[in-house]
């Protein structure tokens, strides 16, 4: 009984192993910087993925998972910061600055030029663009987690890599 | 470049996400250049890839890891356990319990079949709702990944039905019904649950628990004394499948009736593994699924707010703040409340994920009762015209309007279930609401016309005549440089969730679309009005995003002074050659100050002369002054649109970006001119507020339309055919004058249309006239636009109850919606066909 138990449950494991970092880079954008808040949404996402039935989640484990973080990660928000309207605001600010600061005394320059680019595109566009380039979602994985629609999702992007060639070219020339 | 650089496609095609039928397609049309550009997104991406996996990931504490493993390594049906102790519990307690329900159950055994498992369902939900509401979504976890429903549903059912049934229970059923709420329950209360089952307990806990277990004990006995079979169930499986079966379904009905469709549906599912044939449940499982897809394609539909955080929570709980005031219950609560149903039934679902495909969310935004505040919306009255001899009226002159703001008003109406009030249709702008694919203009010209000559669909002997403008298409690449001021009202009554949150969403979906050589300067009047921001540049549009953020509502309006404000910042930074422009946004309440109707409109006209244009942006309902707004508009050289919800507002401030900031032509005047050999009187449909004496057309002084780039006009005449009998009235004949017929009257031509406009900066008119030959074509040749667009007109004299509709009715606008909506890039078309719905339902 215990032996089948670890083959079946081990791919929980695993999937915290494979998932845990990104989720929570994801998970600490989306709240600002809040490590704290984003471990707990990651946490309570994990826990949730307990609950499920391996056959039922593992063929799309990825956008699962990323999807029920950002809504933890809103539900958390919503509930913690109903006094403080600019989220937003904060965000786009926050977004220039990188996760850590700790992090940023080890970027290289090139990271550095990319990452302060993206900080100026809207938060939605970068949410995007990270899904697609950092997480390795598909249009229809960024869709379903997000909960935009697909060809919104292509408008976004294309707008996003628009702005960043622009950027990048002015920075080189 | 074949293509436009702005098209998402060049992008999705460089990272592979076109699908195959797409790309192939696509592919074809590449030519030098935008392969280049599509190696330049290669490269940019693979370079994003690169940096962005370079980042920092954290990571978890040890603790809350470990905790992780713990959970992992348990395996998962816990229920199972908790079955046992709460069938103790139950056994304990079931003498006690007797003695309350038998009586109840032998008075009426189907009431209590059907009121016990309803009881049971709220009051086992409240004490999961108590609780964290991560746990209460355990079911919506499964619902939140649409196409895994069904399955994870069934798996997870047939799991339970095979753990009841391996241990010989004769009432399955019910018990595995339990095992959701006990589950629920178990996780929320694990302490509480000993003392639940201590026997005969006070506590609404145990009353909880023991309910759900009453009944299939109560029935078992039932069925001991020889009750008779289940009403409806048509199978003859064993005793104890039949009972199981009828309370699963009776649960399911309540389940259905009250909108929770993936609750009935799960209810079916488990009667289907009962018994596979039976024929209710596949059937209202059928409904159920159709009506489940429905909810879940509009909430996808409705484009989820593009902002994270401020905007979607509001937005999770469309409309009920409204209903209930600033004070009352948000989310379903409001709306569940009224059907005497627990409130936390509501507030445990309030808490559900932004794509909700539960059929709470939909039982939410429909049927939605009348708002309680009072209706002080302002509407102008409108006559619609009438049918005019051509005899006695040849000419027909009137002002092009490419406003869209009273479609949006309809659909707002009818979206709450509401008929329109008849003045707060204005056909023209129904019709104009949509995108038709007109010739494009050739040349120098900034838009094309054409006319179009059909049989009429409502009046088989009358003709229609279709007079079709289309603006040049923008070049937003390469559009001149903006100078932008947001007059925007922060009054006290902008403080609602479809007002001043909605104004700010529009405002950021404006300032994603801008650049380096835009500026955005922000007015805001409310009491005092003041400068918020001043002009700013939008190659860092993060300031202005926040000065959008920190707005705030409050005070009263004073429309007059704002109006000042922004009009002199405007002309501070003027941009020659550029696009000069206000966008006021606001519910059009101006209760201080300057709030004389008459003097807001001069002052707005004295204004317009100095070059900017202007928007106007109508939000909310209960207040909204749409007579007030189309004037100031009119007056003020400008388009007014009605925004209701994010998705226009990307439609006007993304889709329809050129139009909205590009004008290519203003002071657009038509003048029609008809042959009365071929015609015996006409009537144009809609327009009747931007008639213009007929004298105004030469006279360039006289002020008109504007037409936005890529936008189109349409505006439908309808024909009398020389010949006909006609039932209009006319003056007597004149004694001093005799109206001869001219050269020009013998031909075969039906009409002369002229038509007048100047260039955004010129001051002299240009004129371009063309004839239309009598040969009216069958309605069936005609193209999908000219019918879907007599659809719209149909539909809008139907909501008017116009004397003039004939046989229109929404039977008819229906029937050619239908063939006129193939082309629906955006699905607008199809919003339309579901407006017709609601209007019948409504009219019956």
């Amino acid at each position: 009984m215990s032996t089948t138990t670890d083959l079946a449950r081990g791919w929980i494991r695993e999937a915290l192993a494979t998932y845990e970092g990104p989720l929570l880079r994801y998970a600490a954008r989306l709240s600002n910087g809040d490590v704290e808040r984003a471990r707990d949404a990651v946490q309570d996402t994990f826990i949730r993925l307990c609950r499920q039935e391996r056959g039922k989640v593992e063929d799309h484990l990825a956008p699962w998972l990323y999807r029920v973080c950002r809504n933890r990660v809103l539900e958390l928000r919503r509930k913690e910061d109903r006094m403080s309207p600019l989220d937003d605001q904060t965000l786009a600010v926050h977004a220039a600055e990188g996760l850590d600061p700790a992090d940023r005394v080890q970027q290289r320059d090139s990271l550095a030029a990319v990452m302060s680019l993206l900080g100026t595109l809207p938060p939605n566009q970068q949410e995007v663009v990270r899904l697609k380039f950092q997480d390795e979602l598909s249009y229809k994985q960024i869709s379903s987690v997000t909960g935009l629609t697909v060809s919104n999702v292509g408008f976004l992007l294309h707008t996003a890599i628009r702005r960043l060639r622009d950027g990048l070219r002015q920075l080189e020339a | 470049m074949n293509y436009n650089p702005e098209d998402p496609r060049l992008t999705a095609y460089a990272l592979g996400e076109l699908p195959e039928a797409e790309r192939t397609a696509f592919e074809a049309g590449l030519d030098a250049e935008d392969r280049t550009e599509i190696e330049a997104i290669r490269s940019l991406a693979s370079l994003l890839g690169r940096e962005l996996a370079a980042e920092a990931t954290p990571s978890l504490t040890d603790s809350q890891r470990v905790a992780i493993h713990h959970l992992a390594d348990q395996p998962l049906p816990k229920r199972r356990r908790f079955h046992w102790v709460v069938w103790l519990a139950a056994a304990a307690s079931f003498a006690a319990l007797l003695g309350v329900f038998l009586p109840a159950l032998s008075k009426s055994k189907v009431v209590a079949r059907n009121t016990q498992p309803c009881l049971a369902e709220p009051a086992v939900e409240t004490e999961a709702a108590a609780n964290v509401p991560a746990d209460a979504s355990a079911m919506e976890d499964n619902a939140e990944l649409p196409g895994m429903m069904g399955e994870g549903g069934e798996r997870r059912l047939a799991q339970d039905a095979e753990d009841s049934r391996a241990k010989g229970r004769q009432s399955q059923g019910p018990a595995v019904a339990e095992p959701k709420s006990l589950m629920a329950l178990d996780r929320a209360q694990p302490a509480a649950a000993p003392t639940a089952l201590a026997p005969k307990p006070p506590a609404p806990v145990a009353m909880a628990v023991a309910k759900p277990a009453a009944p299939p004990a109560a029935l078992a006995d039932v069925k001991q004394l020889g009750a008779e079979g289940r009403p409806r169930t048509a199978n003859t499986e064993a005793p104890a499948k039949d009972g199981s079966v009828a309370v699963l379904k009776a649960q399911a009905k309540i389940l259905q009736k009250n909108g929770r469709y993936a609750d009935a549906r799960d209810k079916y599912e488990q009667v289907l593994l009962l018994d596979p044939h039976e024929t209710d449940a596949v059937r209202s499982l059928r409904v159920i699924n159709t009506e489940l897809a429905e909810v879940a394609n509009k909430k996808r539909g409705e484009a989820v707010p593009e902002s994270m955080a401020e905007v979607s929570w509001r937005w999770a709980e469309p409309v009920t703040p409204l209903h209930a005031g600033p004070a009352g219950p948000v989310g379903g609560a409001a709306i569940i409340g009224k059907n005497g149903f627990s409130p936390m039934v509501g507030a445990a679902s309030g808490f559900a994920d932004n794509i909700d495909t539960d059929g709470i969310a939909g039982a939410r935004t429909a049927g939605q009762p009348q708002p309680d505040q009072p209706n002080r919306e302002a509407y102008d009255r409108i006559r619609d015209n009438p049918f005019m001899l051509v005899r006695q009226e040849p000419l027909s002159t009137f002002s092009i309007d490419v406003d869209t703001a009273s479609y949006a008003n309809v659909r707002r109406y009818l979206q709450q279930n509401q008929l329109p009030p008849p003045d707060a249709v204005r056909i023209e702008e129904l019709v104009n609401y949509f995108d038709y694919a007109y010739e494009a203009p050739q040349g120098e010209r900034p838009f094309s016309v054409s006319v179009d000559l059909a049989q009429c669909p409502w009046a088989p002997q009358h003709r229609l005549a279709r007079v079709a403008l289309k603006g040049r298409a923008p070049d937003l690449a390469h559009r001149p440089a903006s100078n932008l001021v947001f007059l925007l009202d922060v009054s006290g009554s902008m403080n609602e969730p479809r007002k001043l949150p909605l104004v700010k969403e529009t405002m950021r979906l404006l300032v994603g679309s801008l650049s380096e050589n835009d500026r955005v300067a922000i007015v805001v009047y409310a009491g005092a009005s003041g400068m918020v921001l001043p002009s700013t540049s939008c190659d860092h549009p993060e300031t202005v995003l926040a000065a959008l953020d920190q707005l705030q509502a409050g005070g009263s309006t004073n429309g007059g002074s704002g109006i000042q404000l922004a009009y002199q910042t405007a002309v501070a930074n003027f941009i020659k050659g550029g696009t000069n422009r206000v966008i006021l946004a606001t519910d059009g309440d101006f209760n201080v100050g300057i709030s004389d109707r008459g003097e807001l409109t001069r002052l707005i006209e004295e204004k317009a002369k100095s070059g900017v244009f202007l928007t106007v942006l109508g939000f909310g309902m209960g207040n909204l002054q749409d007579a007030t707004l189309e004037e100031l508009s009119g007056k003020g050289n400008g388009t007014y649109a009605y925004i209701d919800s994010v998705r226009e507002a990307q439609k006007v401030m993304v889709q329809q970006l050129g139009g909205t900031l590009l004008t290519i032509a203003k002071d657009v005047k038509i003048q029609v001119e008809f042959n009365p050999t071929r015609i015996g009187a006409y009537r144009l449909i809609g327009y009747e507020n931007r008639l213009l004496a007929h004298q105004d057309f030469n006279d360039d002084t006289k002020d008109a339309g504007e037409i936005g780039a890529g936008l189109t006009v349409t505006a439908f005449y309808e024909l009398i055919p020389a010949g006909v009998p006609l039932d209009v009235p006319g003056t007597d004949a004149l004694k001093y004058q005799v109206r001869a017929l001219a050269d020009g009257a013998v031909s075969d031509e039906a009409m002369t249309v002229k038509l007048r406009y100047k260039l955004p900066d010129g001051d002299t008119s240009t004129l371009i006239q063309a004839a239309v030959k009598d040969q009216p074509r069958n309605i069936k040749e005609m193209s999908d636009d000219y019918v879907f667009a007599t659809s719209v007109a149909a539909f809008g004299m139907v909501l008017r109850d116009s004397p003039h509709k004939g046989s229109a009715s929404l039977a008819l606008a229906e029937e050619l919606a239908q063939t006129g909506a193939r082309r629906d890039p955006h699905g607008y078309r199809k919003e339309f066909l579901e407006l017709i719905q609601r209007a019948k339902a409504l009219k019956k």
